[in-house]
C-alpha cells in the first residue's frame, strides 16, 4: 500500500484536537466529552453544532447571541414556554422566527450543569476527524497473481513439446542418416506418422491417456456448467457485488447502528417480498441526518433528489425520481420464495440466506441461491411447530391414522421432523 | 348404472363420420409443425431439414451457454413513497360494482402492486354472482386500443379545447332554446340523474333530454308488468315451478348470474323440494339445457303455449295448437299457486302480457315475483329512441351527447342514426373506443374504464350500491360525470358529487354510513329507502307515458291472445331468433380475447357466431352436417325483411326444426373502426384477414341489422325468412368434437328424482367393481383395492386437497373459465389453434347430449348390436344435455406421472398433481396417458410469436399488466394443466401457519370455485372431516370420473338428478 499523506493529516489533526480538548478542560467549567454526548442524545437531531440550519437554528454562537439574558437561556432550554411566558423580546423574535418552520422545541430534561456542557461543547465544537475508510478490494479488481500460473503452465507444455519434437527431429535424421548408411532408400516419415506409428506400438497407453483426457473434459465442462448463473456461494470466486446508485452501507446502518432489519424491509414477515424501503423511509431520519461519517453530504443527497427534498429550505419539491437500486439476491421467475414463510413460520435469521450484512459495506450474495441450496436447507432444517396451531392440526392428524404414526415414527427417526419430511422437497411448493 | 343413456359428444360421434372416427384414433390430431417450429416466421425458407435443425439446435445452445455466462443486472425500483394500503406482494382488494346497463354485479377486484389483475364475486354483500363476461371485464381495462385522449374527429385534441366546444354547443342551445338530447345506456345510478338534472338546471332553456337506450331491450317486460324503467325482481329461491317461454333466464336476461344462482338454491337434490323447470323455446339455449321438460317451439308460437297455459289454468278459452305440450307445465303450474313464475323472454308486448296474466291467475304477482322490487338493466326506451332518429334527421337536434351506446352498429335504425348523426349540429361520444358510432361524432371525450371510475347503482330496489376506483386512470380519459359536471354551476368532483348524493340517504353519521358502504361496496336501504335520485324528471315525455300506461286487464288479455294467434297463423317461412352469446353478449366487449375464445356453451364454437339450425333441416337443406377440423361448415344467406346476413350454418340438436338462430354482437368494427385486436378475423400465420377493400374482415356477421321494430319496440324473433346455401365453405372453430370419450358410461351419471329420492345408491350410483379370483372363487372387489402401485400417503394425512363438482348444479355457464384465464395466466390462442385441437383451457366444460336409444332399449326390442347402434346414431330430436366441467382430476395414480421421463410431473404429499414447467421438455408423453385429455401443450411461445400478436394480450405492455405475477408464464415446448390453483393453497396455507391456526374450511378457494355462480364446485382438504368438500366426496351422490380406469382422482363428481317423471333407465 502507497504511503497515505491523508493518515498523516488526519493524525496531526487528531494530536491538535486531543490538545485542544486538554486546554479547554484547564480554562472551562464546562465538559466538553459530556457535552457531545449530551448533545447527540438530546439536541442533534433537530440542532447543529455549526451555524447551519437543520430541524431548528445551527447553535454556533449561542451565548453570544443570549448575551444579557443567560438565566433565561436555561429556563428557554428546560421550559420553553415558560420563557415565552416572561416577554422577553429576544424570546419573542426567536419564537416569530422560527416557530412556524420548525415548531416549538421540546422541554429538555437537563440540568444546568449538564447545559453548561452542552454550551462549552458547542462553543469549541470541533469537527469529527472522518474516518477514512479504505476501500476493500472489491470482488471485481482481484490482481491477476492466479492467472500467473497457468502462463507457466503453457509456458511449460511449449518447452515440452518443443523437446519432444526436436527429440523426434533427431531421431528421425539419425534414421535417415542410418539408412543412408545401410544403403537403403531413405523414409522420411511425417511426425503425424510417426505418432501414429508409436500410439499403435503403445496401445495401452494410449488408451488410458484418452480415457483420462475424456475424463477431464466432462468433469471440468460439469464443473463450469454447475457454476452457469451462480453469483455467490463457495463455487464462485468472487460473489456478486454490484456497485449500487447510492453508496448505502449496510455495514453502518444495521451494524454500527443497530437499526433493526425489519424497520427498512418491513414485509419480510407479512409478504413474498421483504421490501426495498421507499425513499420515504429513508427520510424518516434522513430529514434530520444530511450527512454521513464517510461519503458526507453526496450520497444523501442522492435521496434528497430521489424524493424530492430541498434540503435548503427544508421542504418537498414534489418532484419524484425513483432510485434503481441493483437486485443482488435475483432468483428466477419460476422460482416462488415467500419471506414471510420462511422470516416469520420458519424463524430464519436474515442472516442464513444474506449473510453477515451487517458486516457489508457493499451488499453481496455470499450464498449460492441454486436449487441444491435450496433443498439441502428444507433437508436440514427443523419445522418450527411450537405454539403454531396450524401445525398442531398436521401433527393430530398424523397420530389418526396408522399409516399417519408410522410416517411421523420415520420423520422421528433423527429426532426432529424437516421442511422435507412436511414436503418441503415437492415441486409444487415453489414452482407454479 | 343406473342410468344407461349412451351420450355423445357431437354429431359427429353420433354418426361415426370417417374423419371423426380417424382423427378419434389419434391423440394430437394434427401433423406436428416441425416445419414452423424450425423456421418461426420466415415461412419463404422451409427447405431445412434435419442437419439444418441440428445446426440451428447447436447454435441456439451454444449462444444460449454462452448469453448465460454474463451476470444480469436487474434492477430493484422501489416506491418513492409507498402507499400505505400497498404491500408489494401481497394483494389488496376493493369493493366495487360491475354495471353496463346489461350486466350488474357486486365484485371484488384484486389488485397486485396497484394493478387490477382479477374479478371475483361479493358474496357477502350484494349481489356477488358473476358471469363470465363480469370476470373478464378486468381485461378490457388494458385494452391498448382504448383512446388515450379527447379527439376532435379523428385528431387528437386537448381536454380544455374539447370543453370549450361543449360549453359553447350547450350555451348556444340554451339561447336559442335548442334540443339536447343525451343518450346512454340504461342509467340506473343516482348520482349520475342528479348530474343530468343539475345540467338541466344550469341550460333552463335548452330541451335537455335523456333518452336510455339498450340494444337488447326487456322493455315489453317492463311495460307489461307496469315497471317503470326495469322489470319487476324475480325470486327464484321460492319458485317451485319455473316455466320459460323463450326466456334464456341464465344469460340473455337482465340481473341473469343472480336469478341463476337463486335458481340453483332451490334446484338441489336433497333439499326439501326441488323446483321444476319446464322450457319452451326455438333454440338450443342455455335455460333450455338445463331444463327438466323442454319443448321446441316455432318463434310465433310463443304466444299460443302462453295462451294455452293461461287457458288451462283459469279454465277459460279454447286450447290450441300448443296445448298438448303445456299441459304438463299447466298443472304443474296449478299445484303450486303462488309459488310459481311463468317468465317470457319475448319483447312482446302481447306475449309479455298474457305471461302477466298468468302470474296474476297464479297469485305470483306479490309472492315470487316482486313488482315495487324493480331490477333497472337492460330496458331502454324503443319509442323516444325512435323519436330522437326521427328529430335527428329532421334537424331538431342541436347538441347530442352519447355514452355506453353504440347505435350506429347495434340499433335497428343503425343507417337512419347514421344520416342523422351527420345532421346533428354538435355531436359528443364519451366513448372510450373510437368505435362506430363515437368515429362519427364531432368530438369524442373518453371516458375511463369503470376500474378507474367512481359511480353508483340503484339496480335492485333499496340496494345501492358503489364503484370506486382500484387504479388511476392509464390514458389521458375523464369520467363523463366529471364532463357533465364541469358543464354544469356545480362543478368539482364526481366523487363529491356522489357523496353529497349519499349524505342525503345516510340513516346515522354520513361518514361511517359511507365509509361502511365503501368497504362493503353497496348497502341495503330495503324499499322504503329515501329517494335521492330525480329520475323521471330528466326522462323524454314518451317514457313518462309508457311508464306509466296501464297494465293487463282481462279485456287486454284476450286482445292479447287475439294478438299472438293473428301472430301464429301469419308466420311464414323460416322463423329467426336472435339471441345474444354467453360470451359476448351484447358485443360490448366483442374484443376481449377471453370472451372470444370462451366456447359457447351449447356449440362449444368459438371465435365465431353463425346460424344455428336443426340437424333435420341442415341435411334436408343439404348442409354439412359433421364439422371437424379438415371439414368446413356450409355457408348460408338468411334473408328477413330484405335484410341479408350470412354466415357458417352449425347444426345443433334440439332446435327446432324451421327456425334459425343468429347470435348478436358481432360484426363489430365491419368499417375498420378501431374497436380493439380481437374483433377481427386473422389469417393463418398471424396478421388481419383483410377484405377486397383492404379493411380487416370482422368476425361474424352483425345481426342488428335483422331487428324489427314491432309497436315501437325492438322484436328479436322473425318470421317469413328464407334460408339459401352459398355454396361456400367456411372453417370453424370448435372445442369439442375432438376429447372423444365414446361410449364410457362411467364418465358422467345421472337420475331423476324420484328414483334419487326413493332408491337405493345402487339405483343411481352404483360403485365400479372389478371380478376377482380370491380363494378359488369370483368376488366383486371395489376398484380402489385393486392396485398396481404403493398408495400415495394422502388419506388422513396432512392435507388432501380435492374438488367436488356437482353436475346437478353445473350450468355450463363458462364464469368458471374466464375465471381460471384470468388466475392462472392462461394463454388465448386464437381461432386457428383452436381448430387445430390446441385451445389451452386448463378447465374445460364438456357438454354431452343424449341419444335415445339404450342398451337396455335395444336388448328388450331384441334388435342386433349393429342395429342398436346404428338407431343409437339417430339423433334425438330433443336430447337431454349435460354439462361437466373436466381439469386436470389430480389423480392419486396419475398415468402421467409414471410415464414422464423427467419426472416433471410428480405427486404431492397434498393429493396434487403437480406440473414443473421448468422440468418439462415436451415429449408429451403424459398428454398421451391422461384418461381426461386434460393436459395442454405449449406449441408456440404464444406471448411473443408473431401468429398471436393479435388475440393474445400478453403480447402488448397494456396487457401483459393483467398477469398474475404468482404464476409462471409458461414458455414454449412444455406442458401445462390445472394446477388445483396451488398458488392460492399456498397462499392461504402461509396465512394460516402465520395466524397460527388449522386452515379454515372456504378459506381458500380455486378460481373456478370461487367463480362459480350456482356453487357447483366446492375446493377444500379431504382430510378435515368438517369440511364441506369431506362431506360431499362421501355423499352417496358422489362419484369419481372414469373410476374403473384406477386413476383415483381428488375430484370428484356428484349425480345429476333431474327432476323428471320418466325413469331413464
Amino acid at each position: 500500500m502507497n504511503h497515505n499523506p491523508r493518515s498523516t493529516s488526519s493524525l496531526l489533526r487528531f494530536l491538535s484536537f486531543l490538545a485542544l480538548i486538554l486546554v479547554s478542560m484547564a480554562s472551562h467549567a464546562g465538559d466538553y466529552a459530556n457535552g457531545e454526548s449530551i448533545f447527540v442524545a438530546k439536541c442533534a437531531s433537530c440542532h447543529k453544532p455549526t451555524d447551519e440550519v437543520n430541524a431548528a437554528p445551527g447553535l454556533a454562537g449561542v451565548q453570544e447571541r443570549w448575551k444579557g439574558n443567560e438565566a433565561l437561556l436555561y429556563t428557554w432550554i428546560k421550559n420553553p414556554n415558560a420563557a415565552i411566558a416572561t416577554g422577553n423580546p429576544y424570546v419573542a423574535a426567536l419564537v416569530g422566527k422560527w416557530k412556524a418552520k420548525f415548531g416549538l422545541m421540546a422541554a429538555q430534561n437537563v440540568t444546568d450543569v449538564e447545559i453548561d456542557d452542552i454550551l462549552t461543547y458547542i462553543a469549541e465544537y470541533k469537527p469529527p476527524v472522518a474516518t477514512i475508510l479504505e476501500p476493500t478490494s472489491s470482488g471485481g479488481v482481484e490482481v491477476a497473481e492466479e492467472g500467473m500460473s497457468w502462463v507457466w503452465w503453457l509456458v511449460f507444455a511449449f518447452a515440452f513439446l518443443a523437446v519432444i519434437f526436436s527429440l523426434s527431429g533427431v531421431k528421425r535424421q539419425l534414421q535417415v542418416a542410418q539408412s543412408i548408411k545401410d544403403g537403403e532408400e531413405p523414409q522420411d516419415i511425417g511426425y503425424f506418422d510417426a505418432f501414429k506409428s508409436w500410439a499403435g506400438n503403445n496401445l495401452a497407453l494410449v488408451n488410458i491417456i484418452a480415457i483420462f483426457l475424456t475424463i477431464l473434459i466432462l468433469v471440468t465442462a460439469w464443473d463450469w456448467a454447475a457454476r452457469i448463473g451462480v453469483y455467490g456461494g463457495e463455487t464462485v470466486e468472487n460473489n456478486y457485488r454490484p456497485e449500487q446508485p447510492i453508496k448505502f452501507s449496510h455495514q453502518l446502518h444495521a451494524g454500527a447502528n443497530e437499526i433493526e432489519c425489519q424497520y427498512c424491509h418491513s414485509s419480510a414477515e407479512s409478504s413474498k417480498t421483504p421490501l426495498i424501503p421507499s425513499a420515504n423511509v429513508c427520510m424518516n431520519c434522513h430529514k434530520y441526518i444530511n450527512e454521513g461519517p464517510v461519503y458526507g453530504k453526496t450520497e444523501i443527497a442522492k435521496i434528497y433528489e430521489a424524493i424530492g427534498w430541498d434540503d435548503e429550505n427544508k421542504e418537498y419539491t414534489g418532484l419524484t425520481k425513483p432510485i434503481q437500486w441493483i437486485k443482488v439476491h435475483d432468483l428466477p421467475d419460476h422460482v416462488y420464495f415467500n419471506h414471510a414463510q420462511h422470516v416469520k413460520v420458519g424463524q430464519i435469521e436474515c442472516e442464513t440466506c444474506h449473510g453477515d450484512v451487517k458486516e457489508m459495506e457493499v451488499v453481496e450474495q455470499v450464498n449460492s441461491l441454486t436449487m441444491g441450496w435450496c433443498i439441502n436447507c428444507h433437508n436440514e432444517t427443523q419445522v418450527q411447530m411450537a405454539d403454531n396451531g396450524y401445525y398442531d392440526e398436521i401433527h393430530a392428524r398424523l397420530k389418526n391414522s396408522d399409516q399417519g404414526v408410522e410416517l411421523l415414527k420415520e420423520y422421528l427417526e433423527d429426532g426432529t421432523i424437516t421442511a422435507k419430511e412436511l414436503g418441503g422437497w415437492e415441486c409444487a411448493k415453489c414452482h407454479y | 348404472m343406473g342410468t344407461e343413456k349412451r351420450y355423445w359428444t357431437g354429431m359427429e360421434e353420433l354418426h361415426g363420420t370417417k374423419e371423426f372416427m380417424d382423427s378419434s384414433a389419434k391423440e394430437f390430431k394434427t401433423e406436428l409443425p416441425v416445419e414452423e417450429f424450425v423456421a418461426g416466421a420466415a415461412q419463404a425458407d422451409l427447405s431445412s431439414g434435419r442437419r439444418d435443425f441440428l445446426k440451428f439446435l447447436g447454435f441456439s445452445v451454444g449462444a444460449a451457454t454462452l448469453a448465460a455466462c454474463e451476470t444480469p443486472v436487474v434492477r430493484a425500483i422501489p416506491y418513492v413513497i409507498k402507499p400505505e394500503q400497498v404491500t408489494p406482494g401481497m394483494p389488496t382488494y376493493y369493493a366495487s360494482t360491475f354495471h353496463d346497463g346489461f350486466d350488474y354485479g357486486s365484485i371484488l377486484v384484486k389488485t397486485r402492486e396497484g394493478r387490477p389483475i382479477y374479478i371475483k364475486g361479493n358474496k357477502d354483500h350484494g349481489h356477488g354472482s358473476l358471469n363470465a363476461r363480469i370476470n373478464a371485464s378486468v381485461l378490457s381495462l388494458y385494452d391498448s386500443t382504448r383512446l388515450t385522449g379527447p379527439r376532435k374527429g379523428s385528431e387528437s385534441t386537448t381536454w380544455a379545447s374539447a370543453d370549450e366546444a361543449i360549453k359553447k354547443a350547450l350555451i348556444d342551445a340554451n339561447a336559442a332554446s335548442a334540443e339536447v338530447v343525451l343518450l346512454t345506456e340504461p342509467i340506473a345510478s343516482p348520482s349520475t340523474l342528479n348530474v343530468i338534472a343539475e345540467l338541466k338546471a344550469n341550460y333552463p332553456s335548452a330541451n335537455i333530454s335523456h333518452v336510455p337506450y339498450a340494444p337488447v331491450s326487456f322493455e315489453a317486460m317492463s311495460q307489461a308488468y307496469g315497471t317503470a324503467n326495469g322489470t319487476p325482481y324475480l325470486d327464484f329461491k321460492s319458485a317451485k315451478v319455473v316455466v320459460c317461454v323463450a326466456a334464456d333466464f341464465m344469460n340473455d336476461f337482465p340481473l341473469s348470474a343472480q336469478y341463476t344462482t337463486a335458481y340453483g338454491s332451490a334446484r338441489k337434490p336433497e333439499g326439501k323440494w326441488m323446483s321444476k323447470h319446464f322450457q319452451f323455446e326455438s333454440i338450443m339455449s342455455l335455460a333450455g339445457s338445463n331444463a327438466d321438460v323442454r319443448r321446441a317451439i316455432k318463434p310465433s308460437e310463443e304466444g299460443l303455449v302462453l295462451a294455452s297455459i293461461y287457458n288451462h289454468i283459469t279454465g277459460q278459452g279454447s286450447s290450441n295448437a300448443t296445448s298438448n305440450i303445456t299441459k304438463g307445465a299447466a298443472e304443474a303450474l296449478k299445484a303450486v299457486p303462488g309459488e310459481s313464475l311463468v317468465i317470457c323472454g319475448n319483447n312482446d308486448i302481447h306475449c309479455q302480457n298474457i305471461a302477466v296474466a298468468i302470474n296474476e291467475a297464479l297469485g305470483n304477482i306479490g309472492n315470487t315475483i316482486q313488482k315495487d322490487k324493480t331490477v333497472q338493466l337492460a330496458v331502454g326506451d324503443g319509442t323516444a329512441f325512435a323519436s330522437l332518429v326521427s328529430k335527428m334527421n329532421s334537424g331538431a337536434v342541436d347538441v347530442l351527447m352519447m355514452h355506453g351506446v353504440n347505435p350506429a352498429y347495434d340499433s335497428p335504425m343503425a343507417e337512419e342514426f347514421k344520416t342523422g348523426l351527420g345532421k346533428v349540429t354538435n355531436s359528443f361520444s364519451f366513448s372510450s373506443h373510437a368505435d362506430e358510432t363515437a368515429s362519427l361524432c364531432a368530438y369524442i371525450m373518453p371516458s375511463n374504464h369503470a376500474l378507474e371510475s367512481w359511480n353508483d347503482h340503484h339496480v335492485v330496489s333499496g340496494h345501492y350500491a358503489l364503484s370506486q376506483p382500484c387504479i388511476q386512470p392509464l390514458y389521458d380519459t375523464r369520467q363523463y360525470q366529471g364532463t357533465l359536471l364541469a358543464m354544469s354551476a356545480k362543478g368539482g368532483t364526481y366523487y363529491d358529487f356522489i357523496k353529497s348524493t349519499w349524505a342525503g340517504m345516510a340513516q346515522g353519521d354520513a361518514t361511517a354510513f359511507w365509509n361502511n358502504a365503501l368497504h362493503n361496496g353497496s348497502v341495503d336501504m330495503g324499499l322504503q329507502a329515501p329517494v335521492v335520485a330525480a329520475p323521471v324528471t330528466v326522462k323524454s315525455a314518451t317514457q313518462e307515458v309508457t311508464a306509466a300506461a296501464p297494465t293487463n286487464t282481462s279485456g287486454s288479455v284476450s286482445t292479447s291472445i287475439a294478438a299472438v294467434e293473428k301472430t301464429a297463423s301469419s308466420a311464414s317461412g323460416i322463423e329467426v331468433v336472435l339471441y345474444t352469446k354467453q360470451g359476448i353478449g351484447t358485443g360490448a366487449q366483442a374484443t376481449n380475447p377471453w370472451l372470444q375464445e370462451l366456447p359457447d356453451p351449447i356449440t362449444k364454437v368459438c371465435w365465431d357466431n353463425y346460424i344455428t339450425m336443426s340437424p333435420a333441416q341442415a341435411k334436408e337443406m343439404g348442409f354439412t352436417l359433421y364439422m371437424a377440423q379438415e371439414t368446413p361448415a356450409s355457408v348460408a344467406t338468411v334473408e328477413v325483411n330484405g335484410k341479408k346476413v350470412t354466415l357458417p350454418v352449425v347444426p345443433v340438436p334440439g332446435q327446432k326444426a324451421g327456425t334459425v338462430g343468429i347470435a348478436l354482437g358481432y360484426g363489430r368494427g365491419a368499417n375498420g373502426e378501431h374497436i380493439g385486436n380481437a374483433a377481427f378475423q386473422t389469417k393463418e400465420y398471424g396478421g388481419y384477414d383483410l377484405d377486397d377493400s383492404g379493411n380487416k374482415k370482422p368476425i361474424g356477421a352483425n345481426a342488428y341489422a335483422l331487428v324489427a321494430m314491432v309497436n315501437g319496440m325492438a322484436s328479436y324473433t322473425l318470421s317469413g325468412a328464407t334460408v339459401t346455401g352459398t355454396g361456400e365453405e367456411y372453417a370453424i372453430a370448435s372445442t369439442q368434437t375432438h376429447h372423444t370419450i365414446m361410449d364410457r358410461e362411467s364418465v358422467l351419471k345421472e337420475t331423476v328424482l324420484g328414483t334419487f329420492k326413493n332408491g337405493e345408491q345402487n339405483d343411481y350410483n352404483r360403485p365400479h367393481t372389478l371380478k376377482m379370483h380370491e380363494h378359488h372363487e369370483v368376488v366383486d372387489k371395489p376398484i380402489k383395492e385393486v392396485d398396481l402401485w404403493d398408495p400415495h400417503p394422502v388419506e388422513g394425512i396432512g392435507h388432501w386437497w380435492g374438488l367436488s363438482i356437482d353436475l346437478s348444479s353445473c350450468l355450463g355457464c363458462g364464469a368458471c373459465i374466464t375465471a381460471c384465464h384470468s388466475e392462472n395466466n392462461v394463454p388465448v390462442v386464437g381461432k386457428d389453434e383452436v381448430r387445430r385441437s390446441r385451445d389451452m383451457h386448463w378447465l374445460r366444460i364438456d357438454r354431452y347430449f343424449t341419444s335415445d336409444m339404450t342398451k337396455e332399449k335395444g336388448e328388450a326390442e331384441g334388435i342386433g348390436t349393429i342395429d342398436m347402434y346404428s338407431k343409437m346414431e339417430i339423433p334425438s330430436e330433443n336430447p337431454s344435455v349435460v354439462h361437466m366441467p373436466m381439469m386436470c382430476q389430480h389423480c392419486n395414480h396419475a398415468p402421467c406421472e409414471t410415464v414422464c421421463p423427467v419426472a416433471a410431473t410428480t405427486h404431492s404429499s397434498e393429493g396434487l398433481n403437480q406440473m414443473t414447467y421448468n422440468r418439462c421438455i415436451g415429449t408429451r408423453y403424459c398428454a398421451n396417458n391422461c384418461p381426461y385429455k386434460v393436459r395442454r401443450f405449449n406449441w408456440f411461445n404464444y406471448k411473443a410469436y408473431a401468429k398471436f400478436s393479435e388475440v393474445n394480450p400478453s403480447q402488448d405492455m397494456m396487457g401483459r399488466m393483467v398477469l398474475n405475477p404468482d404464476v409462471t408464464v409458461r414458455s414454449r415446448g412444455v406442458m401445462e394443466k390445472c394446477s388445483m390453483c396451488v398458488q392460492r393453497i399456498q397462499a392461504g396455507k402461509l396465512d394460516s401457519k402465520i395466524k397460527g391456526i388449522p386452515v379454515a374450511d372456504g378459506s381458500i378457494e380455486t378460481a373456478c370455485s370461487e367463480a362459480c355462480p350456482n356453487n357447483c364446485i366446492t375446493f377444500g382438504d379431504i382430510n378435515d372431516t368438517g369440511s364441506k368438500v369431506h362431506g360431499l366426496r362421501n355423499d352417496k351422490r358422489a362419484y369419481l370420473a372414469l373410476e374403473e380406469v384406477g386413476t383415483q382422482p381428488s375430484i370428484n363428481y356428484m349425480v345429476k338428478v333431474r327432476n323428471r317423471e320418466e325413469t331413464l333407465a
